[in-house]
């Protein structure tokens, strides 16, 4: 859930630490004022590794989009293999995410995740969100929190909304390859960072054939102070439109018989769009607080993609089009209460959250070249719904150590419409037409209900070992919900159920923050939906065991430093005909490091104005990705940079992305395609590849009225 | 990046590097890719005189065949032992929320190939009474492998595509059945040779540890042998369609030999082309 | 201070009569009836009529169409088999079963999906028994030929010319990894749902044994070429006399009889064993993996 933030505590340090309770003043000596702070308590991690990046972090180094943020989260890795506006492919502890169905997103106190998008379960697309307006970053690793629900398999991430600079932003930025932005921001000074609105409009021509894309978005937030209340208020859209270079196989690249930004030439891209209200009602009390939060969200995607080329069908080639509609209403809740049971730092939480979803879908085959229609493959609609409830409970039985423990029950239902013919979608056809004439399949149109239930325990053990660190061990069990067309009538609703515990050691002071932990994650089975049987494919037992380190620095006000390295091995544990217990899953990173650092000296004085420098550099590397059959991908690392120079009313910065110009591949996969038709197929698994984009340079003039 | 950051990085980096990558330089995932060396080789002596299923003793003095790629695959040939299909999922795709690969299931001449296993792509053309020839390498991942398809290559290529004369199998012969003495030409285009599907394909063919066995696990470097059997292509042939004096027979040309097509002896030649058990595929390390 | 314990025994008793009464439950997932039944159509029961041969018009009634399921297994995703046939059961398709359907048996299964569903068509065996409306002499005819399938029928031309053919099959099959449609949706085998009843269909296409190419999608059904076959002219249509019709010398007017890559099919004889293969299908038009038995 967002919004879960106490506005007076600064955030600049990675450890929450205890609850910061609302301390309600006391009388004392005449001379002296009451002051009464309120805010909401902060939550007691859930892990060692549990961290936040606030806006020092995520402005040190440039980001395009709110995506591109989740680069500094510790462990994650994110590529892009379909056009700017889709969903980047997220990489996390060991966790092919594909774009979503393992990490729970939410921005602002609404979630993102799409549940049973067409073309993944959990599809979360954070391009809507403008980086400038993220005012923090909060990772959840693992299920280790009863607030966690839903595709949560390798942890939740929530973005924070807000933006601090007074008055009115305006910048307008021109860079390499037709990049334009405009973006335009305001914020009173007298409220609340919480309390904004911004706007952008962006396109560019993109770094190669293919490429070219464009968005615009608008958000506002308002808080307003009800006495001891509180009410949030956000409303935002977005739109994007995006052509897709598509893959290219890696052989045609190497030997030179295409260029390196060159495609096959198939029409591919799409377009995306969000609308999100979210209210949220909070109060504190002296021993309780509560949050209500309502929130309505309103999604479309359309995708034109082809990975194969003319392999399935060498004379109309294998473009499909996929369309992906819903709305979703929901409401999170919770109360805390603060109880003496052991301590007087014990406190109990009862929560409910209610998400409902209206989906409607479809998949279309379309002719290669002459976009006409082929095939209807799904027309489909769906209601889902996920009800869950949660109680937690934190007790401390002696000064230096908590106890947390709590469980969640997650009740979820479907109802599909399914008005394709039934086996229209089979990938095999018994070669008789005549006899398909002759007994042809259910008009479609019939429904299909489903139910299930989720019960996850959660418990953390946090010790004080001395001042400034922690020693915490957590355990706790989480799933992902199945695409809802792959259920059969009356079918107990099949989880892909997953079980974490993390130990580690999390540090604090003024100068230095992080941690360092040790984890181990196991799935009982997964569930792959083959799109093309609607059917869930299982795949073996698997574990992700790792460590990961991840720290913050500032010793001075004008330097920060913060850093991470997460290794994680995954493997089978195990074997089924296409995998053997053992083997390591194919695509996931094993090392992911990440350093961003930002100076921001203040160099003096000119014309009565203050004239600062930023200057910011973040460092990605991603090590050991391997592929199918024995085979490693390419290793990336890059290098960002940025450089300001602000007189008070005036800045003027440059941006530089992939500073080293690297030529890496962005998404790497190994499968059979054709994109030869009327040559011989090449029907062994090949490596295809998105290639990365090459330096990029962004100059940006930002006016600031106050 | 201060110092004692980027030299744990790189230390780290430099470690773990090694550490992850398994002797013998794999990823550690399921499988590996593989070479495959292929051969042809001619199972019948089309010299020596081979008596078929309709009595008559053939003997081929000349025969050339175009052979197309050749594609080898999980999927059982039609009508095999009772062993389960293999269904293999494309990795990828499945992350890309696009699988293709999905459940096979097959009647009796209806085959499913299932995954793509291997394949050697370099055409080229094959006398039939030679020693056999080594094609262009192929390549592969490794795996159990059950069948394989056969493909013609048209137009021809390779140095005695000429002699194809435009077709795809052209042969000269013999028939003898008692007294009766028949010189032949028997020979068929792409578009004669196509299966059901209208492909210029041989789809289904055996491939195991010998040629007709079923099933081999490729688990390494190898090779693939092509054993034609030319035989089979004239078992079914009754030359009496063709025989001096049969009514309907083709006129012999020049030196008396006579070319059987459109007749119901070139008929049982073409369909005896088309089979599968002509064609078979095997791997050794 | 009794507050305070009052207060927290509460909400340990929540948690944990929360947390057990669902652990507990979650793993619970009760039982469902499935009735495994075979049909053969209308196609086989009333006859295949002139439009189902589209090229020559024919029509086709079966008399009698008899076959013995020999296994039939229902397994979950594991292979753990819940249900199996007890032994053989031979079925006459041609009967029409009033009120409930001709009936293999009737199983409890535990409520989840059973993907893994085959059964097996012949050997005739001993042990087998007469299934719903079949009788003993059904059972010893196939007892007698060694069948698996036999069927007997009579053909008609847009001409009025009828021939009857009774034809045995011995070749026994095992159809495996069945799949069809259960409410709408494509499921291997068949999902079990609680407190459910489930209809597993084994469907007999009659029309299979007509059809004019073992590959091709364009695939007929015709009877013009079998009919050519009776070579001594008495009406009756043998396998042996399919045995010494080579398909290369049916005309391609009269239907293509390809046979894809198979090596073993030369003649109309071997074609009609090769088709009686194809006749065994799943919960109406879904369809298995066939393959021999050895």
């Amino acid at each position: 859930m967002g919004g879960n933030s106490a506005e007076s505590v600064p955030d600049a340090s990675a450890d929450s630490g205890p609850d910061t309770a609302s301390q309600p003043a006391g009388n004392v000596e005449s001379a002296v004022v009451d002051v009464q702070i309120t805010g909401i308590r902060l939550s007691p991690p859930s892990s060692a590794s549990e961290t936040t990046r606030d806006q020092t972090v995520i402005q040190a180094a440039p980001h395009r989009t709110g995506g591109d943020l989740l680069q500094v989260v510790p462990g994650v890795f994110i590529t892009q293999h379909s056009g700017q506006g889709k969903a980047y492919q997220v990489f996390y502890r060991g966790f092919d995410a594909v774009h979503g169905q393992d990490l729970e997103f939410w921005v602002g106190g609404a979630p993102v995740n799409e549940v049973s998008n067409i073309h993944g379960q959990g599809y979360a697309d954070l391009h809507f969100v403008m980086p400038e307006v993220v005012s923090r970053v909060t990772v959840l690793p693992g299920n280790y929190s009863p607030e966690q629900g839903d595709f949560a398999v390798a942890g939740t991430i929530r973005y924070d909304l807000g933006y601090s600079e007074p008055g009115i932003t305006g910048k307008g930025t021109y860079g390499s390859f037709g990049e334009r932005r405009v973006f335009l921001a305001y914020h009173d000074p007298d409220a609340s960072a919480k309390s904004f609105a911004a706007f952008e409009s962006q396109s560019t021509d993109g770094f190669g054939p293919s490429r070219a894309a464009s968005r615009t978005s608008g958000v506002a937030q308002q808080v307003f102070n009800l006495g001891e209340d509180k009410l949030r208020l956000l409303a935002s859209g977005y739109a994007a439109n995006f052509d897709s270079p598509g893959v290219v196989r890696l052989a045609d690249i190497e030997s030179g018989a295409m260029g390196r930004f060159d495609t096959y030439g198939v029409n591919q891209g799409g377009f995306s769009s969000r609308y999100q209200l979210v209210t949220e009602y909070s109060g504190s009390r002296a021993s309780s607080d509560w949050t209500l939060a309502p929130y309505a969200v309103q999604r479309a995607l359309k995708l034109k993609q082809n990975y194969t080329g003319y392999l399935v069908d060498p004379i109309n080639g294998d473009t499909t089009q996929l369309i992906n509609e819903s709305t979703t209403l929901g409401f999170t809740g919770r109360f805390r209460r603060a109880v003496h049971w052991l301590s007087s730092q014990d406190s109990i939480e009862a929560g409910v959250s209610v998400r409902n979803d209206w989906i409607s879908q479809s998949q279309l085959n379309i002719g290669t070249g002459n976009e006409r229609v082929l095939e209807t493959i799904v027309d489909a609609k769906i209601r889902a719904m996920d009800a869950a409830g949660w109680l937690d409970v934190a007790v401390s039985p002696i000064s230096r150590l908590k106890i947390r423990a709590g469980v969640r029950v997650d009740g979820l239902a479907y109802h599909v419409q399914d008005n394709t013919p039934a086996g229209e979608s089979r990938a095999d056809t018994d070669p008789n037409a005549f006899s398909h004439k002759l007994r042809p399949p259910s008009p479609g149109g019939q429904a299909r209900t489903a139910m299930g239930s989720h019960y996850g325990p959660r418990a953390t053990i946090d010790g004080l070992l001395v001042s400034g660190l922690h020693a915490m061990f957590s355990y706790g069990e989480g799933f992902r919900s199945p695409q809802a067309r792959s259920l059969g009538d009356g079918e107990k609703t099949p989880f892909t159920t997953v079980r974490s515990m993390e130990a580690g050691l999390r540090f604090s002071s003024d100068v230095v923050s992080g941690s360092l932990s040790a984890f181990r994650t196991t799935l009982n089975g997964d569930l792959v939906f083959d799109a093309a049987t609607t059917r869930n494919e299982a795949v073996p037992a698997s574990q992700r065991m790792g460590g990961a380190l991840e720290f913050t620095v500032e010793p001075v006000p004008w330097f920060m430093s913060s850093g991470s390295a997460t290794y994680t091995r995954a493997t089978f544990t195990a074997s089924d005909s296409d995998f053997n217990s053992g083997d390591k899953l194919p695509y996931v990173p094993e090392l992911i490091v990440r350093e961003d650092t930002a100076f921001t000296p203040t160099l003096g004085h000119l014309w009565s104005r203050v004239l600062r420098a930023r200057f910011g550099v973040a460092l990605t590397g991603m090590f050991n990705r391997p592929q199918p059959y024995g085979q490693f991908g390419h290793n990336v690392f890059l290098v960002d940079a940025l450089a300001q120079l602000r007189l008070q009313e005036v800045a003027l910065g440059l941006d530089v992305f992939n500073a080293l110009d690297a030529h890496w591949y962005d998404s790497e996969f190994t499968y059979s395609a054709n994109w030869n038709p009327g040559a011989a197929a090449r029907l062994v698994p090949e490596r295809y590849v998105t290639v990365g984009a090459p330096r990029t340079l962004l100059m940006t003039l930002s006016l600031y009225v106050n | 990046m201060s110092n004692w950051s980027r030299a744990g990085t790189t230390v780290l980096v430099g470690v773990l590097v090694t550490a992850c990558s398994s002797s013998d330089g794999s990823s550690g995932t399921t499988g590996k890719t593989i070479t495959l060396k292929t051969n042809v080789s001619i199972q019948d002596v089309l010299s020596q005189p081979k008596i078929n299923a309709k009595g008559w003793s053939v003997v081929i003095s000349q025969g050339y065949l175009s052979v197309g790629p050749l594609y080898y695959f999980t999927g059982d040939p039609v009508l095999s032992r009772l062993t389960p299909v293999r269904r293999t999922r494309q990795s990828a795709l499945a992350w890309l929320g696009d699988v293709l690969v999905g459940s096979a299931h097959a009647h009796p001449g209806h085959y499913i190939e299932g995954a793509a296993m291997g394949q050697t792509l370099g055409p080229t053309t094959i006398d039939l009474l030679g020693a056999g020839i080594a094609l262009a390498d192929g390549t592969g991942v490794s795996g159990l492998t059950n069948s394989a398809k056969f493909t013609w290559q048209d137009p021809a290529t390779g140095n005695l595509a000429p002699l194809l004369q435009g077709h795809v199998v052209w042969t000269q012969g013999t028939a003898t059945k008692g007294d009766i003495v028949i010189p032949f030409i028997a020979k068929a285009d792409a578009a004669e040779v196509v299966d059901g599907d209208q492909k210029v394909e041989v789809a289904g063919c055996s491939f195991g540890v010998a040629p007709g066995q079923v099933g081999v696990d490729m688990d390494s470097d190898g090779t693939v042998t092509l054993t034609l059997v030319p035989s089979v292509w004239f078992d079914q042939v009754d030359f009496s369609y063709v025989a001096p004096g049969t009514a309907g027979t083709p006129a012999v040309d020049s030196n008396g030999v006579v070319d059987i097509a459109g007749t119901l002896a070139w008929e049982g030649f073409v369909r005896g082309v088309k089979k599968g058990t002509a064609y078979l595929f095997s791997y050794a390390k | 201070m009794t507050k305070l314990y009052f207060e927290k025994g509460v909400a340990f008793l929540l948690v944990l009569g929360m947390a057990s009464t669902l652990a507990a439950g979650c793993d619970s997932s009760g039982t469902g009836s499935v009735t495994v039944t075979t049909w053969g159509e209308l196609l086989i029961e009333d006859g295949l009529g002139s439009d189902i041969f589209p090229a020559d018009h024919w029509s086709v009634k079966y008399s009698k169409f008899l076959l013995v399921y020999h296994s039939v297994s229902i397994a979950d995703e594991s292979h753990h088999v819940g249900a199996t046939l007890d032994h053989p059961l031979v079925f006459d398709m041609t009967k029409k079963a009033v009120g409930n359907p001709k009936t293999l048996g009737t199983y409890q299964l535990e409520a989840k999906p059973w993907p893994n569903v085959s059964y097996q068509m012949g050997p005739i065996t001993a042990d087998a028994t007469p299934g719903d409306l079949a009788t003993a002499e059904d059972v010893a005819l196939l007892q007698s030929d060694q069948a698996t399938v036999h069927v007997e029928g009579t053909a008609t031309s847009p001409a009025g010319l009828q021939k009857t053919f009774t034809w045995s099959f011995p070749t026994p099959t095992y159809f495996e990894g069945c799949h069809g449609e259960q409410d709408g949706k494509e499921v291997d085998g068949v999902i079990v749902t609680n407190g459910g009843t489930q209809n597993v269909e084994l469907t007999v296409h009659g029309d299979h044994l007509f059809y004019d190419d073992l590959q091709s999608e364009e695939a007929v059904p015709r009877f013009q070429a079998l009919a050519d076959a009776d070579a001594n002219n008495d009406g009756l249509i043998t396998l042996e006399e399919l045995d010494q019709v080579p398909l290369y010398t049916i005309p391609v007017e009269k239907g293509t009889y390809g046979t894809g890559a198979l090596g073993n099919v030369n003649t109309l004889g071997d074609y009609e064993r090769t088709l009686s293969r194809t006749i065994g299908h799943y919960r109406g038009e879904g369809s298995c993996n066939s393959k021999s038995v050895q």
